[in-house]
């Protein structure tokens, strides 16, 4: 095995969660898979939320002078007085309010598309959001140093809390990776493999097909020359079960001369990575769209027992059952 | 059943459910069918078990990827918080709070131990000899603190003493309520932030108040304080003994595990200092406009009386025999 210097990269360091993905168990005994918010992304979505203070403290201050000026300055107490209240609402309950009342969002939150929720994958209410507020006074600190205290909390643990999340059992995470899309290397325009060139079957088990999918996704950042190097130990098995022929294949061959690569710089090489084209190829050869085209309706089986009475409990479970009894069978 | 069959079956489903459940977050509360509920509900768990379906089968990560999107926004749909009402707020206010504090009522005394023993011991130092209090806070601040109640705090109630005890108002809620938060807060570090508080304040006030009782201003500078200090110094008690229980529960777990021990100090101390900020947000009230008010002392000190026996009656008595609130 050849060790690149890309390989040596910090994102693929051997640890025991190599990613920021959380798993939760819900009740009804599903897991959940859950992006965790990383300090970066907090600290734009924090950015914009004091941007967005020191905007609406300014109007308000604006506001009040102008109508003192107005009326003569015999308010100047009194607009004092609402200032200073004012900006302790702002640094005490600005977090607070948005996260308790929109579902974990402030807006720079809401612009990150970041999302504060319980550890247990549940909305927050508006004690948690209270108090994890009031601890920004503790995460920022020491004082020159904004928010050592949080980011050093956040590294301790394995759901990138802060001290306000620990206490309140609250985690941030990012809801803005497209979940649907496998990642841009199976949209590229690859030939698919033909069918003289398997001389043993022409089908690949799903199972297959994901962990394909799982290693080209778009997330786990693998520097091209490791992806091949995975690729080539995946490609292998996948070749014999086909029972591939390379040489009955012209594809890479004649498009290799031809391929748009300027206009996608991700293309794998012929030469350089064939093991990755040609696992992105048999992908794009036996994969299943999920938008499948099929008709909707299909072998007589009603899904929906609509006559039994639609949204009863007990139909709901006859339903259940019925649809795992069909597909055990 | 193979995966093609399964998906031409289910999908349908799949689809109505994403639109049901749009449309269901776009129509407020109040107008939610019942019908549609249940069968939004009815669906999540068939959804629920395709998703299981699908990974145990793996039927691609793809598919898996979009039912757990499906599963998650439905879950985030179900499982809601009640919204909080004004109702339960006052009633924790008025009830839940006493009660409550009652419950975790060691940390209040540690608190108050923390706070008083400094307080005691710098006032009578003091008293005895203004040095001491020089020792604690530079001489011409002692100074400036003293001429203020060398008279009475106000001659008359006019536009301007109204305007002017406003500000105060404002400037009380921000920073005694601020400080009472940030004394919570840095009760994360092991109790240690609020300790610290806790010392310094009861330090810095008792030996404020013996200075100006050292040089003779004792019972103008007691008819000021008395009244608002009910409120005041008792949450200030409170938000430190807040604080002690966020700590707490970072060095005591009891049979809990280390995560839920955090976790119960954190959402028991964060209402015990809500209560403290509301008891605060009274103070200022009182401290910018009535404490000041230009009349005969011995109706501040009336007044003081009864609210010092109000706040004790109100914090010890108050929702007695209704049991604590059912968290344990």
């Amino acid at each position: 095995m050849i060790i690149h210097p890309d390989n040596l990269a910090p994102g693929v360091a051997s640890r025991r969660t190599v990613d920021t993905r959380l798993t939760v168990e819900t009740p009804e005994g599903v897991d959940f898979r859950f992006e965790l918010a990383g300090p970066g992304l907090r600290g734009y979505a924090l950015a914009i939320d004091m941007g967005l203070i020191l905007v609406v403290v300014l109007a308000f201050f604006l506001v009040l002078s102008s109508f003192q000026l107005v009326s003569g300055g015999l308010f100047g107490g009194l607009s004092l007085g609402l200032i200073l209240v004012v900006l302790f609402l702002v640094k005490w309950f600005y977090s607070a309010l948005f996260e308790g009342f929109c579902n974990g969002r402030t807006p720079g939150k809401m612009v990150m598309r970041l999302r504060v929720v319980r550890s247990n994958g549940t909305p927050i209410g508006f004690p948690e959001a209270f108090g994890r507020g009031l601890m920004h006074a503790a995460d920022l600190m020491p004082l020159p140093c904004f928010y050592t205290v949080g980011l050093v909390v956040m590294t301790l643990n394995g759901r990138l809390q802060r001290l306000g999340d620990l206490f309140f059992d609250t985690m941030v995470i990012d809801e803005s990776i497209p979940h649907v899309q496998p990642g841009p290397l199976f949209e590229l325009p690859v030939p698919p493999i033909p069918r003289a060139a398997c001389q043993r079957s022409w089908s690949i088990p799903p199972r297959t097909l994901a962990t394909i999918e799982r290693l080209f996704e778009r997330h786990r950042r693998l520097s091209r020359w490791r992806r091949e190097e995975l690729a080539v130990r995946l490609a292998n098995p996948v070749s014999r079960i086909l029972g591939y022929a390379p040489e009955l294949d012209p594809g890479p061959e004649t498009w290799s001369a031809s391929r748009p690569s300027g206009q996608f710089p991700e293309m794998p090489d012929p030469q350089t990575t064939p093991a990755t084209l040609f696992l992105i190829r048999v992908h794009h050869t036996f994969h299943l769209p999920l938008d499948n085209p099929a008709p909707a309706v299909a072998d007589g089986v009603v899904v929906r027992a609509e006559p039994h009475g639609a949204g009863d409990t007990q139909t709901a479970g006859t339903i259940a059952s019925g649809v795992s009894g069909e597909a055990d069978s | 059943m193979n995966r093609q069959r399964f998906l031409r079956q289910r999908q349908p489903e799949w689809t109505a459910f994403e639109e049901l459940l749009i449309q269901l977050r776009k129509t407020r509360k109040s107008r939610w069918e019942n019908t549609a509920l249940s069968e939004l509900s009815r669906m999540y768990r068939s959804i629920c078990h395709d998703l299981s379906l699908v990974r145990s089968r793996e039927w691609g990560d793809q598919l898996e990827t979009y039912l757990n999107r499906l599963v998650a926004a439905g879950h985030n749909f179900l499982y809601r918080t009640p919204p909080p009402n004004l109702w339960s707020l006052v009633e924790f206010l008025i009830i839940g709070f006493p009660i409550l504090l009652r419950k975790h009522q060691v940390f209040f005394w540690s608190a108050l131990g923390l706070f008083a023993i400094p307080f005691l011991v710098a006032m009578t130092g003091s008293i005895a000899n203004p040095r001491f209090a020089s020792g604690v806070l530079p001489a011409n601040q002692l100074e400036s603190v003293g001429d203020m109640y060398a008279k009475p705090l106000a001659e008359r109630v006019d536009p301007e003493y109204t305007d002017g005890r406003s500000a105060m108002a404002g400037f009380y809620v921000y920073n005694n309520i601020g400080i009472a938060f940030r004394c919570f807060a840095t009760g994360a570090f092991f109790g240690i932030g609020t300790i610290h508080q806790l010392l310094l304040n009861g330090l810095f006030l008792g030996a404020v108040s013996g200075y100006i009782i050292g040089i003779g201003h004792g019972a103008n500078f007691g008819s000021f304080v008395i009244s608002h200090g009910s409120f005041e110094l008792t949450a200030l008690v409170i938000a430190g003994a807040s604080g002690l229980m966020l700590g707490w529960g970072l060095i005591y777990r009891g049979d809990r595990s280390r995560r839920d021990s955090i976790r119960y100090h954190g959402m028991e101390s964060v209402k015990l200092i809500a209560g403290a900020a509301a008891m605060l947000a009274v103070a200022a009230l009182i401290e910018a406009f009535f404490s000041p008010l230009p009349i005969a002392p011995w109706i501040k000190f009336a007044t003081g009386t009864v609210l010092w026996s109000l706040v004790i009656a109100w914090l010890a008595l108050a929702g007695r025999g209704r049991g604590g609130p059912d968290e344990g």
